[in-house]
Parts: C-alpha cells; structure tokens; sequence
C-alpha cells in the first residue's frame, strides 16, 4: 500500500489515480474508471468524481494508494 | 516566486497604477502616507485573498469610489499566473487565477506566498495570544488549504455559538441547538489543533536555528504550544482529539452558559516563547522580544521554502528603519534567494546600501 500525501480535505479518484502516476492523463483515468478496473476499497468505483479521504484505498493493476493528509 | 507586474485600480489611494517589479530586491521609498504600504497591502491581498490591517474589503476602496480590482502577475512553478481580485461594483467579491474564478481564498495561495513584516510584528512576543495566533494562522492558511477550510468553519462556528449563549435569556429554545455547534466546533477545531501543533515544532527548530545566529549563539529560543488542558497530546489522533475538546466543553457548560461566553476551544490557543527556559513575554528585555520576533518571521519563510520548493515573497515594512544597525545587516544577509520588497522613507541611505530597482511613491503614484 502507498500513501499519498494531499493538502486538502478530499481528493477525486480521477486526481489521486494522476497523482500517484497510476495514469498519464485525466482522460485515461476517465476511461480506466468507466470501464470498472478501477478498485476503491475492494469494489469497482464507476464515479471518477467520488471523494477520497484517508481510510480509502484505491487498487488498479498491482497498485494500491492511500490518501493521507500532509503534516 | 515573484510578483513581476502589479495593477491596481481604485485600490486604496491609488486611482489606477501599473507596475512593473526587478525579480530580486524593489526598493519602494517615498514620504509618510503616499501609499507605500498601501502597495504591500495589494501584494498580501493577492496572496491571501483578503487585507492583513482590516477586517472589511471596503475600506480598501478608493474613497468615493464604489469598487476595486486588483491584477498581479505571478511566476511560480516555472510557469505565469494571473490573479485577479474585484471587490464591490455592488456584486460579490471575485477572484480569479488566469480567468478561472476561484472557490476560495487559498487559490490564490495555491500561486502566491509573501511572508509580511511590519513594525508592530516587533511586538509580536509582548502582544496577546491572538497576535501570535494570527502569525501562525496567516502562514498555515497559505500552506494548508484544509487548515485555512477548517480555520473558516471553525470561525464561523464560534461566531454563531457566541450569539446564542448572549442571546439565551430571550430566547432559550435556542440553547437546544447549542450540542450541534459544539459536535461540529470539536471537529473543526481538532483539525485546527492537529496542524497548529505539526507548524509549531517545525517553527521552532527553524526560528532556534536563526535566533542562535542573530543573539551570537547567546541565547536559546524554544516555543511551546499551549492548546485545551484536556487535549493530552496534541499530535494525537483525530477521534480522540474530538473527544478531549468535547469533555472540556462539558466540563465548561455552565461556565459559558452563565458568563454568556465560549470559553472552550483552539480559539484560545497561544505559542509561548521561551528564551534560555525563561517566558520571554514576562522576562525578556526589548531588544530580546525583537530578536525573538525577527526570528519567527524569518523561520517562516524558511518552513514556506520547505514545504513549497521555493521562497515566499518577502515584504518588508519600514521595518530595517527600526532596527539597530547590527540587526539591520542580520536581515539583509539573511535575503538571500528569493524576491523582496523593501519601503524606506526618502530621507535614510537604505537604498543605496540594497542595490535594488528604487520606485517612488508620491500621492498614489509610483514611478521608477
């Protein structure tokens, strides 16, 4: 599990998929979600938009990401 | 990151003014009230979205006039911004970044950082608590925009909260709602807590670094935050964070409800300032409080630069004029990297020692 350290209150699946470098662009995150092989917290997430707070992980292939707020 | 151009239309007492800005060290001088803070002013307002010295956007309009708009143009992350404030013209205030409007202040902080030092910072040590929590807050609200989401709530909160309890005696169904307000005030203020405590422990190994320096490794500075007694550890998880703020709101119910104030919360949270194990706001000579302050405003820009990559604007307030010539040369050095902007009276050779570009201010109109 990897963390990802973020500054804000919440962040979008499509932004913390960009983020950790799990996608080159937005558009392909977009595509990746809409097609279901996206995981967040064991299901595939259909909604690039849903937030994501520490506590949720985000699999796709091998990867999995957790957001975590800076210090 | 540096404010390389700045336009200002009805903004205080500039009619309408463009500059442009040396990438390094700007010299501002002009007489007493020609509008040299006034220009600083701008460049914090475009930076936190609101003034440092009012608590209202319109006494930032021109008099007379019915609104402002502010423009800066911002190179940060080795790329140009535009930001954008209008305020008044009977409309809600707008801010936008390259023509995006913006949801909220901390956008502009996204782009723009400016660590501020004026004058009365000096007194930052001997001041209350509340000026040391706006020293921490300004800083935070630009690094964390959950802080300065959670500092917005949270001083809302506290708002509504004290007009029920002053209210109460006319009408008391009101004081039902009041377990709703200290839920939520527990949460916000617990995120308060969790980054007050992280932004103290890194201030205070940076401003005991500097502080070594400037009293000629004399002296020791340390800081300690002082929060809620019932908060154990204020690195703490949140959860028990929020149940240590909810059992000293309990405790302090009747209190607030008699007294008609809220006593309870990170609203009346301090920093204090400890030189060689001693309090320095009961201990330290004058000349110690100004050392321990100077310390503290230049260990903030040094925890921006760690955080954002890059060094925060730095304003400089006639403050080297209030500075023994020791002090003076301390500062000056400590410059280094980054932008400045320094404002001097005519009369003092400040600007031939800082080889800068000098601007004149003369009645709302600067030249170069």
């Amino acid at each position: 599990m990897e963390t990802i350290t973020i500054t804000t209150e919440y962040i979008q699946l499509q932004d913390l998929m960009k983020l950790a470098s799990m996608v080159s662009t937005g558009g392909e995150a977009k595509q990746l979600i809409q097609d279901g092989q996206v995981l967040v917290n064991g299901e595939p997430c259909l909604q690039r938009g849903r937030k994501l707070r520490p506590g949720d992980a985000v699999s796709y292939q091998n990867r999995t990401c957790t957001p975590a707020y800076a210090d | 990151m540096r404010i390389d151009r700045i336009k200002l239309a009805d903004f205080r007492n500039y009619a309408a003014q463009e500059v442009y800005f040396d990438p390094v060290c700007n010299v501002i001088c002009g007489e007493n009230a020609q509008g040299k803070t006034n220009l600083l002013e701008a460049m914090v307002c475009l930076s936190t979205g609101k003034s440092h010295r009012t608590r209202s956007d319109r006494e930032l309009i021109r008099f007379s006039q019915q609104g402002f708009q502010l423009e800066g143009g911002i190179y940060a992350r080795n790329r140009a911004f535009t930001s954008r404030i209008e305020v008044g013209y009977g409309r809600k205030k707008r801010i936008t970044v390259n023509e995006v409007p913006a949801k909220a202040a901390s956008d502009l902080s996204a782009v723009l950082n400016t660590v501020f030092f004026c004058p009365e910072d000096l007194q930052l040590i001997k001041d209350g608590a509340a000026a040391r929590r706006r020293f921490i807050d300004i800083s935070l609200c630009q690094l964390r925009p959950r802080y300065a989401a959670a500092l917005a709530e949270y001083q809302r909160l506290h708002e509504h909260k004290t007009r029920i309890l002053r209210d109460c005696a006319d009408r008391p169904d009101l004081i039902a709602t009041l377990p709703d307000f200290n839920l939520r005030m527990a949460e916000t203020g617990a995120v308060l807590i969790h980054y007050r405590a992280r932004f103290v422990r890194m201030l205070a190994s940076c401003a005991a670094a500097a502080h070594k320096e400037c009293s000629g490794g004399r002296e020791e500075l340390d800081l300690q935050y002082k929060t809620v007694k019932t908060v154990s550890d204020p690195f703490g998880d949140h959860k028990l964070l929020v149940v240590q703020l909810l059992e000293h709101q309990r405790q302090h119910h009747y209190a607030e409800v008699s007294s008609r104030q809220c006593l309870s919360g990170p609203h009346k949270d301090d920093i204090e300032v400890l030189l060689d194990g001693l309090s320095a706001r009961s201990f330290a000579s004058q000349g110690q409080t100004r050392t321990a302050a100077l310390s503290l405003k230049l260990a903030a820009r040094e925890i921006h630069r760690e955080i954002i990559g890059e060094y925060p604007v730095l304003l400089l307030d006639d403050v080297l004029s209030e500075l023994d010539p020791k002090r003076q040369e301390y500062v000056l050095n400590r410059i280094g990297d980054g932008q400045v902007f320094i404002t001097c009276c005519e009369e003092d050779r400040l600007h031939a020692l800082l080889q800068g570009s000098v601007y004149r201010v003369k009645n709302g109109i600067v030249t170069q």
